[in-house]
């Protein structure tokens, strides 16, 4: 894997020793690795414990949050194994093969485009990829739904699924924000930089 | 040509204008199908039940060892059990329109109130 940090600002520290220096850096990567996939499945079990809105497949999608913040913090590739993991161990505690196949297509989907359009968005209009992200989610879950159920009828939620798909990514895009001015001054990172 | 697609107003025109369009087509769909009389149940993607929405029933639909009991009661169908694991089926309570159809993905079962073939003229008065 490939080194995305800036060595100071995470060590906080300087090592002479480049071989002891990159296993530190990818020490504290996994870890931080870890912490992330475990507060998204934390995320991700609050969101099932709230009470459900009544529209099927219309859910805020907390778990976003952090697929966004690791893809600013720790880099494209990093994010892409978290949400992977995320996904399979949500699966493994509550969850069927199905419930696996609508996740991890509406997963891959958000964090397909989420990955082309960060860099052009920047950190301060995270919002505009969050918003695509939940789009193209949706998109991914309704076309599992069409071919789970095999009956093209389900295609009737699409106009509600891109109106939730906007407000809740919009939400997400907000909190996503905040989140990163807050852990800025903890973290500092280099990977994505804000565009002007 | 670049810094239109990067402006924040471009994308929040974008969305509204989306965000619009949707609800207008809800609210269509929704006025269109408000008067809903019979309901249509699929299982395994094909048709296995008409019933009428304006008589109180309660029946089972069985697809393998997965069961749904479905519920009509005042013009509306509900899923009221279900052996699924989701449960989004019965958390979705009833309905009366074919807007939002209850579709149980595990026991591949659908319910589509259908507004086009309502019963006889006489019973809306």
């Amino acid at each position: 894997m490939t080194l995305k940090f800036e060595t100071e600002t995470v060590t906080g520290m300087t090592i002479k020793n480049t071989e002891r220096k990159k296993n530190n850096i990818n020490l504290k990567k996994y870890a931080a690795m870890a912490i992330l996939t475990s507060v998204s499945l934390i995320l991700f079990t609050v969101e099932a414990a709230l009470p459900p809105i009544p529209i099927q497949g219309v859910k805020i999608g907390f778990s976003n949050i952090v697929t966004l913040v690791s893809m600013v913090v720790l880099g494209k590739r990093e994010a892409f194994l978290i949400l992977v993991m995320r996904i399979i161990l949500a699966s493994v505690f509550a969850g069927s093969i199905l419930s696996f196949l609508f996740s991890i297509v509406g997963g891959v989907m958000a964090f397909s485009i989420m990955a082309l359009t960060i860099n052009v968005f920047g950190r301060k209009k995270i919002w505009i990829t969050s918003v695509l992200g939940a789009i193209f989610h949706n998109a991914g879950q309704l076309a599992v739904a069409i071919f789970a159920t095999g009956t093209p009828a389900v295609s009737i939620y699409a106009p509600i699924l891109l109106l939730s798909a906007i407000v809740t990514g919009t939400i997400i895009g907000m909190v996503t924000t905040a989140l990163l001015a807050g852990l800025s001054t903890a973290v500092k990172s280099k990977t994505i930089r804000d565009k002007k | 040509m670049k810094k239109i697609f990067t402006s924040n107003t471009f994308w929040i025109i974008l969305f509204l204008v989306l965000a619009i369009i949707s609800t207008i087509i809800i609210f269509i769909m929704q006025s269109a199908n408000t008067v809903g009389k019979t309901a249509e149940i699929y299982s395994d993607n094909k048709l296995i039940k008409t019933v009428s929405l304006n008589k109180d029933d309660e029946f089972t639909i069985k697809n393998g060892d997965n069961y749904n009991i479905i519920r009509i009661r005042n013009g509306k169908i509900s899923v009221c059990e279900s052996n699924c694991k989701n449960q989004i089926c019965v958390k979705q309570g009833e309905i009366d329109n074919s807007l939002l159809p209850i579709v149980c993905v595990p026991n591949r079962l659908v319910i589509r109130v259908d507004s086009s073939k309502q019963e006889g003229i006489d019973a809306e008065i």
